[in-house]
């Protein structure tokens, strides 16, 4: 029998943010070194941030092209270069061969090509993967189940590195002048296109290498979950956010290695031409393919499941009611998990044999099973909950108004017969916005500002967060919405030009994502302002049960002064009087 | 159930791993030990999932083109792939040795054992390369574009030295990856640091070394038997 | 979490662990790794024997076996020597069960890789003709002549050839037909005729790749001159 050495129990210590009197450079290397998690959590957040910039940027772009059926841009150079760094090039007056350092404006259709290309790559590989579950999830997950700090600290901060490494690739594809095969790298395209350039095998490599930050996170994640729970937290005294937070970390250890396969054989392929993927060396494109979708379509459960546990948290939270039916809600997400794996083929159905369609298309169906449980128990949370409308709840209350309409339009893509008609068009392209945006992004962005004040310790501006809420929301709807219409009508996504009758829809279109845009910038400078001179935060401000709201704001270098203590759980409200707070605030139902 | 005594001289400064104390955010190093052990799995995971690519490019491939992979199969020795076969075999039980010699604290054959693992990688390589690699790709065959043998039967032949290439590559790149980290073992256990108290560093290599091993159990078959 | 759970809690003891280190992970005998070794090396040997078996009989008695029961032959070891070092290797047997899970787990993942993707199978390659130019079999290596970023790539053109067509002419320009047909034969002999006869129905390759002539012929006759890749003897062609 031992004791517990109490040597690790820290009264004195300020909190993770005090610089303790160190300069501006021993700060960095303080950052730079951290196997903090919160820290990490933090470097994490303004790392997937400034991707999200610029991802937004090149998105906001692809609308303003669109808002004329013509070409907007100048039709210049055909090298379908945009900044030359020394590239060989024609003489046009000698004939020669000359290395070419200037900038030219590039044919509007490549452009194009390489704007949305950059937008899907940016997103996915680099902004939603990584964005809850890297940010908040670092940040939280050990809280909220009352550890010190994540299982493997060092591997965390080297899975930041590795994500930082991996966007450089990215951004240095994209300097290069990036690639233009579309996120999904399809062969023999990707093969062929720019062959002997860098940059679209850099903006593969980039994805290579970030998923093996993903796989390090996953991992850690799983491992801290079953192995650094505090005593008194069972499996099922775990908040939701956490369940969530470990069917994504098994996705993301299961499904990740293959994408790492597949698009290490593209870049055998694009480098040393092997063949494999490649049909004129005898190579198979569906089979790029399947090796393709395998991993993203699981991964698109990577990205939403982490926006489902932190609904769970905001309408608990925000509506100071018992989460409805949790453990329904807890299996689902492991369910969601399951089914991720057996449903990648409807990505194919135009490429595959008819057997092969029915059968993903008839599993495609069961996704929906899970989703719906989730669904319908977050709207019995919020029958009789005492709903305060902050803008963490005004969130969560827009993610199921979006996601529901992103998961029902999902299921005409699922039919084999609606699909036939509506692949690859602006369908497709609204719907999965729907999910991505709608869903996780809305999430996120909800999380974000209810975690805030936990994180950096300052309240931000309640009116003008409502304010950018429904900027965001309405501009979000105005965008995506009508381009339901389009795709119903046959604007085939991808296309930089397109017929008159169209041009009403993109003007609509391209209108919402300049009031999106503004609402993400009027966010900004909420959390900006809010970091410069909000008021300070109390440690628990939302009345909030869950383990993140005993420790104060922001939390001290180990989390907990002492190794928490459980003695309710994460959604008792109705019996418990949060910590740190009063009962005049927070007030207890009457008990009958 | 062993029981494991270590060997205290009275004065004399005790080894590393007799002083070792787990990380602070653990509770216990049985916790940290197990948590590492854990995760090295869940890695392991990701390994055999990656080999899974080229495991089903290889059976897409094998069931599309037979005759290509019969083929291709009877180009290879089976004896060199018998004799590497055997070769990891040997050095996957001197690594499941390693790891008892460090909860024995057996010091030296603790570093003996590592020793030999690395000569048997080191001979792995070295004959796939001088048996395998350099006389086939002079011979032209060569996966994709490279491809100049021109005694070739079937067209899809190139697809068949592809998977060959990119499988058994990327299984030597593991190989590396693994002697690496054993290498980094090695050096530490000259250091002392490895013992009953410390060992899992010993043991998550080793387990790494192992999944090099499963896959050439796999590959072997798969590319040198089957025709 | 609620207050009974904490009531039976020791927290001086959270998860019933005690000061001994590792107590609870074996010591693996050294006999039993031996002994492990030694059967590995024994399937091994098992394997390789059962291959050239098959191989002799096939050859000795004309019979014809099918592939499948190689295959199974040889993929059934291997997973009995896999088993073998997962579990007194890697030490599975006397580990937590939870590792032993996440490896089942990782088994079925990888099971719903193979298994789905080889799903269309039959509908691979099926190729409209209206649609694509032909595609004939091992590709006519349309990208070989792109240059690479390495510059080392082989900036080959083959003229719409196959690769295995173009190696041999290529080699007889450098070294005349004299030289390829006498070597051919030696390999012949050396080798057996591997490739060059139909060895058994499970052993030619499944013939959908390409344009298939009669797959779409209700409805679009194959009206053009490509030629057919789905005959077995035209693949044997390019050999001689």
């Amino acid at each position: 029998m031992t004791a517990i050495d109490t040597s690790h129990d820290h009264h004195d210590e300020g909190s993770f943010l005090d610089r303790k009197g160190m300069g501006l450079w021993s700060t960095i290397w303080d950052w730079a070194t951290t196997v903090d998690h919160k820290k990490i959590g933090i470097m994490y957040l303004f790392a997937v941030l400034t991707m999200f910039f610029i991802g937004g940027v090149a998105g906001l772009a692809i609308r303003a092209e669109l808002l004329e059926p013509m070409r907007t841009s100048a039709d210049g150079a055909t090298t379908g270069v945009m900044i030359n760094f020394g590239s060989p090039v024609q003489d046009p007056d000698t004939g020669e061969m000359i290395r070419d350092y200037t900038v030219t404006p590039n044919a509007a259709g490549n452009t194009f090509n390489r704007m949305f290309t950059l937008h899907g790559a940016v997103m996915v590989f680099m902004f939603i993967v990584p964005a809850v579950p890297a940010s908040l999830g670092n940040f939280f997950l050990p809280i909220m189940i009352g550890a010190k700090d994540v299982a493997f600290p060092k591997l965390n901060l080297f899975s930041w590195y590795i994500y930082v490494t991996g966007s450089l690739f990215g951004v240095i594809g994209l300097i290069l002048g990036g690639a233009d095969t579309g996120w999904t790298f399809y062969t023999p395209y990707s093969i062929q296109t720019d062959a002997d350039f860098w940059r679209v095998t850099l903006m593969v490599m980039a994805a290579f290498i970030l998923g093996f930050s993903s796989i390090l996170t996953g991992l850690n994640f799983v491992v801290t979950v079953h192995k650094l729970r505090a005593p008194g937290v069972g499996w099922f005294d775990m908040p939701l956010f956490i369940w969530a937070m470990y069917a994504t970390s098994i996705i993301q250890v299961l499904a990740t290695p293959v994408i790492g396969i597949t698009l290490l054989l593209l870049v055998f392929e694009r480098l040393f031409r092997i063949g494999i993927f490649d049909p004129s060396l005898g190579g198979d494109a569906v089979l790029y393919q399947h090796f393709f979708w395998f991993y993203s379509h699981p991964v698109v459960y990577v990205m939403i499941l982490p926006g489902m546990g932190i609904i769970s948290e905001l309408l608990a939270v925000h509506g100071r009611k018992h989460i409805f039916g949790y453990r329904a809600i807890a299996f689902s997400s492991l369910g969601i998990a399951a089914v991720s794996f057996l449903v990648w083929g409807h990505h194919l159905f135009t490429a595959m044999s008819p057997l092969a369609s029915m059968v993903f298309s008839a599993l495609t169906f069961l996704v929906a099973i899970p989703t719906a449980i989730k669904v319908f128990n977050w709207i019995a949370t919020l029958y009789k909950a005492s709903i305060a409308l902050n803008t963490p709840m005004l969130y969560a209350l827009g993610f199921l108004f979006l996601f529901s309409i992103g998961g029902l339009t999902g299921l005409p893509l699922a039919t084999l017969a609606t699909d036939l008609h509506l692949h690859d068009s602006y369908f497709v392209v609204a719907h999965f916005h729907y999910v991505m945006m709608g869903g996780t992004v809305i999430a996120f962005i909800g999380g974000l500002h209810h975690w805030w004040p936990k994180m950096f310790g300052r309240m931000y501006n309640e009116r003008v967060g409502i304010i950018a809420f429904a900027l965001v929301f309405i501009g979000f709807n105005v965008t995506f919405f009508t381009q339901f219409f389009l795709g119903t009508q046959g604007m085939p996504r991808r296309y930089a030009s397109y017929v008159d009758e169209f041009q009403i829809y993109h003007q609509i279109s391209t209108y919402g994502s300049w009031v999106l845009g503004l609402g993400f910038m009027l966010h900004l400078g909420n959390f900006i302002h809010s970091l410069l001179a909000g008021p300070k935060a109390p440690p628990n401000p939302w009345g909030g049960l869950s383990l993140e709201w005993e420790t104060e704001s922001p939390p001290c270098a180990h989390n907990f002064h002492h190794e928490p203590l459980i003695k309710h759980g994460p959604y008792d409200f109705e019996t418990v009087v949060p910590p740190h707070c009063s009962e005049q605030d927070f007030p207890l139902p009457k008990q009958h | 159930m062993s029981t494991i005594n270590a060997h205290h001289t009275p004065g004399a400064k005790p080894m590393r791993w007799e002083t070792y104390k787990h990380e602070h955010h653990w509770r216990t190093a049985a916790d940290e030990f197990d948590a590492a052990k854990l995760g090295m799995w869940l890695f392991l995971t990701t390994e055999v999932l990656l080999f899974g690519g080229i495991f089903c490019a290889y059976a897409i491939f094998r069931m599309m083109y037979p005759e290509a992979f019969t083929n291709g199969s009877s180009y290879l020795d089976w004896r060199i792939g018998l004799i590497n076969t055997i070769v990891l075999l040997i050095s996957s039980f001197t690594v499941a040795m390693s790891v008892r010699c460090a909860q024995l604290n057996q010091q030296f054959w603790l570093k003996a054992n590592l020793i030999i693992t690395l000569i048997c990688a080191a001979l792995f390589v070295v004959i796939k390369l001088t048996f395998e690699y350099i006389p086939k790709l002079s011979q032209g065959k060569a996966p994709g574009t490279w491809f100049s043998y021109p005694y070739a039967h079937h067209p899809e032949e190139p697809i068949w030295w592809g998977i060959y290439y990119a499988g058994t590559g990327i299984h030597a790149l593991h190989v590396f990856i693994g002697a690496g980290l054993l290498i980094w073992v090695l050096v530490r256990s000259f250091k002392g640091i490895y013992g009953p108290k410390n060992y899992t560093m010993v043991e998550t290599s080793g387990l790494y070394w192992h999944l090099v091993d499963l896959v050439w159990i796999f590959l072997f078959p798969l590319l040198y038997l089957i025709h | 979490m609620s207050h009974d759970a904490t009531a039976q809690f020791n927290p001086l003891d959270p998860h019933g662990h005690h000061d001994h280190d590792h107590e609870g992970h074996i010591v693996v005998d050294w006999k039993i790794l031996l002994g492990i070794l030694m059967a590995l090396l024994f399937f091994t040997l098992l394997t390789v024997s059962a291959a050239n078996f098959e191989k002799w009989i096939a050859a000795e008695f004309d019979v014809v076996i099918p592939n499948w029961v190689n295959v199974m032959v040889a993929m059934s070891i291997a997973t009995v020597k896999a088993t073998l070092v997962c579990a007194f290797f890697m030490q599975l047997f006397y580990d937590k069960f939870l590792n032993t899970v996440i490896m089942l787990f990782c088994l079925l993942a990888l099971g719903l890789f193979l298994g789905f993707s080889a799903l269309d199978l039959g509908g691979r390659g099926r190729v409209n003709d209206f649609i694509a130019a032909p595609i004939v079999l091992g590709g006519n290596s349309e990208t070989a002549g792109m240059q690479s970023v390495l510059g080392s790539v082989p900036n080959k053109k083959t003229n719409l050839l196959t690769q295995i067509e173009f190696a041999k002419q290529t080699y007889i320009e450098e070294h005349g037909q004299e030289a390829w047909d006498q070597h051919n034969a030696e390999l012949e002999a050396k080798h057996g005729h591997h490739g060059s006869h139909p060895v058994s129905d499970a052993n030619r390759s499944i013939p959908t790749h390409g344009i298939t002539p009669d797959l779409y012929s209700t409805t679009e006759p194959n009206h053009d001159g490509h030629t057919s890749h789905d005959d077995p003897a035209h693949d044997e062609d390019d050999g001689h």
